[in-house]
């Protein structure tokens, strides 16, 4: 799947994106726990329970189920306007 | 999702809805967008407009400029979703929210709404729906560079209130 940061969580990993495979269909809150496991940057970037989550461009909670055909994107709460 | 008639500005016009979203890094022609909207909505009893701008002051230090990041594809899905949404609810004849992205100097648009409603009341209240959801629901960033340093604009307090409510 496609995996895409945005604002502090983009900056605080290094990346703007990114390409993971899984081998099955998986919670966005068990996509979390394996980026955080990738290095220091990503936990910190991901640790907060602010961290918003949207899946093909819809906000979606972390019980929701992603598979390899997604674009999944991270970032903080929006300030726009 | 609807078509998309120019890739950069992002440009959306609904003409069966007449709700137009422009997503741009160029400024806002405020008075140009003004005329035309209010031309092409000449039997409308009321136009609401909300101009939202850089402050000079941020709780951070002096603001140099803001830089506003996009979710391109995101942000023009949610905020069609909330203007069809206003346009039901308060019967609205037209809409046009125009939003900034990039580098915003101080004193600069970042956003426009304009709002065409038969009578004063329904305008004011869409007015105020379509800002206030769109600060919790656009997929922009605010990052402030000021003379203490660069710091990524926090939610603030009354937004969160409205996203709980």
């Amino acid at each position: 799947m496609k995996v895409i940061y945005f604002a502090s969580v983009k900056q605080t990993i290094g990346i703007a994106e990114e390409s993971i495979e899984i081998k099955q269909q998986i919670s966005v809150n068990d996509l979390i726990k394996i980026l955080k496991k990738k290095n220091y940057q990503y936990n910190l970037a991901l640790n907060s329970s602010d961290i918003q989550c949207a899946v093909n461009c819809k906000f979606v909670n972390k019980k929701h189920i992603v598979k390899n055909t997604d674009e999944v994107a991270f970032f903080p709460p929006v300030t726009g306007g | 999702m609807l078509k998309t008639l120019t890739k950069l500005p992002f440009f959306h016009q609904l003409q069966e809805d007449k709700i137009k979203i422009l997503i741009q890094k160029e400024k806002i022609d405020i008075s140009e967008e003004f005329k035309v909207f209010s031309t092409s909505n000449k039997f409308a009893g009321s136009i609401n407009v909300f101009l939202g701008k850089v402050r000079k002051k941020s709780k951070y230090g002096s603001v140099k400029y803001i830089e506003i990041e996009n979710y391109e594809g995101m942000t023009d899905y949610q905020i069609e979703k909330i203007s069809k949404k206003a346009k039901k609810i308060w019967n609205l004849e037209d809409i046009l929210i125009i939003h900034r992205y990039g580098k915003i100097n101080v004193g600069e648009e970042i956003v426009l709404i304009l709002v065409a409603s038969e009578h004063r009341k329904e305008g004011l209240e869409a007015i105020k729906y379509l800002i206030n959801w769109l600060k919790i629901k656009a997929t922009f960033w605010k990052k402030e560079i000021t003379s203490n340093g660069d710091y990524w604009v926090d939610q603030s307090p009354e937004d969160l209130q409205i996203l709980k409510s």
